[in-house]
């Protein structure tokens, strides 16, 4: 029996070390601090600490790929801001031109650097900031077929994702108690747990001078939630994301002409237009969601110093199209914006980097986002991150209204200072 | 008089006898058929205070005679840029097709190879530098015929960092032992020199590679060193293996 037991343990640990040399991995685990201008408002908390941790671990084989990634969060001063999420943790298996993934995914075909209107798939943490929100993994079942430039992948989502809304407290959001998201079907049952099949169907193409992105999605629309209210109080304002079905059409291209290289996204919103006040109860009598499309194009101009210092200038402008202005603004947070950012590398033994991001509202020129990043390494493994940020915006009102989901106006006043320190492994 | 100038004309027949695009056409010989190769690459940046950091990355790459090499380099260290890959198609007669997968927004995000004079990772070389020279990029000049080099002036016909270099050739390894490159007001800017040479084999023939080379920066005084370990050639990586949409 002792024979067989050290056999097997051989055995193992043999064919552990055959696959260790395939294994990759990395982890990092950091401490931040954001500190938020007052408000005044003694519901919420004007400061943020938290420590988080990230990690992946992936095996790649001949034929076949197993991959873990997760993130989580803990802050103790705000509990609901806790958060452990498996972004992806799939196992491929590849046959000649074809694999199938099995398990939770990512899926981001965005290009562009602050608007992303097709990373649009995965539902969001949305405690993160406005422009890089943090996607929770979504379970799915992914076929691919691989062409000589191209690849064509059917996209079976197996669980509709419900985004986490951050708490009252928390002044990363629009600050009110939001319930639970809930869920539209098309018999007008509401529902937590949907059972509407949903897929998609995405395809790229690298060309000689661009790649070219397009997906067709029958599913949730996860980001833009109908507001419903529940209980409407003098003291307290509650209220209930909607979300209904949506099928979207999106394209992204990405190429480079001379020095430049440019950026295109559009995504098409057709919504299954249910007269929601029917059967919730809205904020606002006529709520629904409007069909509508999104547009993104980009510029992006790489310069090098002869300091040997590196630049990056990107400009981005956003619009959305087939809707009013008003209409538009309850629709996404950026309805006609520019961006205009600069990122500098200084090349340096610490990877000094400084990024400076001012994001303008076209039509309402008092909203706008400004950004500015600096972040070094200490040592090989300790980097040190800080950034300042500052939102112009309207205050929203102290009753529950339409409006004061509109544009920037739920994180008006949110300026704050945010420092993190994270060591790498 | 007549003597002197027949002689000389005698000397100038020998000296052009081989043109610099006939050494380089050696060179390019004298290197194919590796099939493909898989290495580790520890590059050292020093300042011109003689301080040190380091860069880990494993190189991938895939030979393609008729389109030219493609290669994945993937980071290892620095610690906060493990994972982040970069896939490099090499264009014979055109520019390089880059992109570049950020792990941290699981995204893949094209590079702009025209503009390839910046500094990779922080260090001496350039990203033209790391691509390595393609034959039809550049037009040579053979300036001088020793016994046991050929000195070659490549001057680029497209958009580079450099306005010219001047290449120092081994006739015995056939391989580049040293390399001065001019910045485009035609001043030194950077010198390399190609060390502790080692043969491999693979694909039956013997390949004189160099496993450590110095860039130095003749104006700032700053160092990079790159060292191959674990490098291995003949390996038959998959055609499909070099694509975007495999860099996640």
């Amino acid at each position: 029996m002792l024979k067989y037991l050290i056999l097997l343990t051989l055995f193992s640990t043999q064919a552990l070390a055959s696959v260790w040399d395939d294994v990759t991995y990395s982890a990092e685990l950091s401490l931040s601090y954001r500190q938020f201008d007052s408000d005044k408002n003694e519901v919420n908390r004007d400061q943020q600490a938290a420590s988080d941790g990230r990690f992946s671990i992936g095996l790649e084989q001949e034929n076949s790929k197993t991959f873990i990634s997760g993130f989580g969060r803990m802050d103790e001063g705000d509990k609901s801001r806790n958060i452990f999420n498996m972004d992806e943790a799939y196992f491929k298996y590849t046959v000649d031109t074809w694999n199938i993934s099995l398990g939770s995914h990512i899926f981001n075909w965005s290009v562009l650097e602050i608007f992303h209107p097709v990373d649009s798939i995965n539902s969001r943490n949305l405690d993160s900031n406005a422009t890089s929100t943090e996607r929770l993994g979504q379970p799915s079942v992914v076929i691919t077929k691989e062409f000589e430039s191209s690849i064509l992948q059917f996209i079976s989502l197996l669980q509709t994702v419900a985004p986490v809304v951050p708490s009252a407290k928390n002044r990363n959001g629009p600050q009110v108690y939001l319930e639970a998201p809930r869920f539209i079907e098309d018999d007008f049952e509401v529902t937590n747990s949907p059972d509407m099949p949903e897929g998609i169907i995405h395809y790229l193409h690298n060309f000689d001078s661009f790649d070219l992105d397009i997906h067709v999605a029958r599913k949730y629309d996860t980001l833009n939630p109908v507001i419903g209210s529940t209980y409407p109080t003098v003291e307290k304002v509650q209220a209930t994301p909607y979300y209904l079905p949506v099928t979207q059409y999106g394209i992204a291209i990405q190429g480079t002409f001379d020095a430049l290289i440019y950026k295109i996204e559009h995504i098409s919103y057709d919504f299954d237009n249910y007269k929601v006040c029917a059967f919730i109860n809205c904020v606002n009598y006529n709520a629904t969601k409007l069909d509508h499309s999104l547009s993104a194009l980009g510029l992006e101009y790489s310069k090098g110093y002869k300091n040997d210092h590196s630049g990056t200038f990107f400009f981005e402008y956003q619009t959305i199209l087939g809707t009013t202005i008003e209409e538009a603004r309850v629709l996404n947070a950026f309805q006609r914006d520019a961006g205009l950012g600069y990122r500098h590398s200084f090349n340096d033994f610490n990877g000094h980097e400084i990024i400076a991001v001012i994001v303008y509202d076209v039509d309402e020129y008092h909203e706008q986002i400004y950004s500015l990043s600096h972040s070094f390494r200490l040592s090989e493994s300790w980097k040190w991150q800080s950034e300042l940020r500052i939102v112009e915006a309207e205050k929203p009102k102290d009753e529950l209204e339409l409006d004061n989901f509109s544009g920037l106006k739920p994180i008006s006043e949110s300026d704050n200072i945010f420092f993190k320190l994270t060591k790498f492994f | 008089m007549k003597k002197l100038l027949l002689m000389t004309l005698l000397i100038s027949t020998q000296v052009f006898a081989i043109t610099g695009r006939e050494v380089m056409e050696k060179i390019k010989t004298k290197n194919q058929g590796y099939i493909g190769s898989n290495s580790k690459m520890v590059m050292t940046l020093i300042d011109a205070h003689g301080n040190k950091v380091e860069r880990v990355m494993n190189a991938k790459v895939l030979e393609n005679n008729k389109k030219g090499d493609k290669s994945i380099t993937s980071f290892i260290k620095p610690l906060d840029v493990k994972g982040t890959k970069l896939l490099t198609w090499t264009i014979k007669d055109g520019a390089n097709k880059q992109w570049l997968f950020l792990p941290k927004f699981k995204r893949v995000k094209k590079i702009n190879s025209r503009n390839q004079s910046g500094s990779f990772m922080g260090s001496e070389f350039s990203y033209e530098d790391i691509a390595g020279q393609q034959i039809d990029k550049y037009k040579y000049k053979l300036l001088k015929d020793d016994a046991a080099a050929w000195t070659i002036e490549s001057k680029p016909v497209d958009k580079s960092g450099y306005s010219k270099m001047i290449t120092i050739i081994s006739k015995d390894k056939l391989n580049p032992l040293s390399v001065q490159y001019f910045d485009r007001k035609g001043e030194l800017l950077k010198e390399s020199k190609l060390e502790n040479f080692k043969a491999y084999k693979a694909n039956k023939k013997t390949f004189d590679l160099a496993d450590m080379i110095t860039m130095e920066n003749k104006q700032t005084k700053k160092r990079s060193v790159i060292k191959w370990t674990e490098r291995k050639l003949g390996k038959k990586h998959k055609e499909s293996s070099f694509k975007s949409t495999k860099l996640k």
